[in-house]
């Protein structure tokens, strides 16, 4: 998956959160500037685990923008492509 | 003096509550899979809650319980900290927690030895109350 395509499902998730689409930028932060609650992270962990099989880990007092969520989606996906080389 | 004020006073490692709301809960129990589910619940809490009478508040109290442990920590849900290492047992109506990997590994190091959980329920929230002795 490339950075765009992990953007766009990362927005996907956001947008069905009620969060309006123009607010969505690379640069925008989950807590600062989203105003996210802990169940939002919740839906969103969620949603990438089922839309994309993956786990995310967003759970931590750093705040994160949507570029480094998909860099973190971008790297959980190469890990998960790697294991299923190596078995 | 009673055992719990003695606790308050002398043993009290922390001290973390919770509000959960039920429909939250009811739409993710509804609109995820078991496997997805499971980042959050452990397969006992998913079984448990999935045979009970009243799975979406037992679903409710399990997660405001994690969320009441971890700010008992003083962290809350963080990176070392996941939901799933924190397990809720409800039988009927006492509450009790089990950790597992990182977070039993911090209590540890932080000597809590002892949790001591409470929920209540009334319309359509829970509230969780949890003590690390």
């Amino acid at each position: 998956m490339n950075t765009s395509k992990a953007m766009n499902k990362l927005k996907a998730i956001l947008i069905d959160l009620g969060i309006p689409r123009e607010s969505l930028h690379d640069d925008t932060l989950l807590h600062r500037d989203l105003q996210l609650d802990s169940t939002e992270i919740v839906e969103i962990v969620l949603g990438l685990k089922q839309n994309l099989g993956i786990k995310v880990k967003l759970g931590g007092r750093k705040d994160l923008t949507l570029a480094q969520v998909c860099d973190r989606i971008e790297a959980e996906m190469l890990t998960q492509s790697q294991s299923s080389h190596v078995s | 003096m009673s055992l719990d004020t003695k606790l308050a006073s002398d043993e009290i490692k922390g001290l973390g509550i919770d509000l959960a709301y039920i429909p939250w809960m009811t739409k993710l129990v509804e609109g995820y899979d078991r496997e997805t589910l499971k980042l959050l619940f452990t397969a006992k809490e998913i079984d448990c809650c999935q045979s009970s009478s009243y799975p979406h508040r037992d679903f409710t109290v399990c997660f405001a319980t994690k969320e009441a442990v971890a700010k008992a920590f003083g962290t809350g849900i963080t990176e070392d900290i996941e939901w799933n290492q924190i397990e809720a047992h409800l039988t009927q109506d006492k509450l009790t927690i089990c950790l597992h990997g990182r977070a039993n590994v911090l209590a540890k190091r932080a000597t809590i030895y002892l949790w001591k959980a409470r929920w209540w329920h009334w319309d359509e929230h829970v509230l969780v109350h949890a003590l690390a002795i």
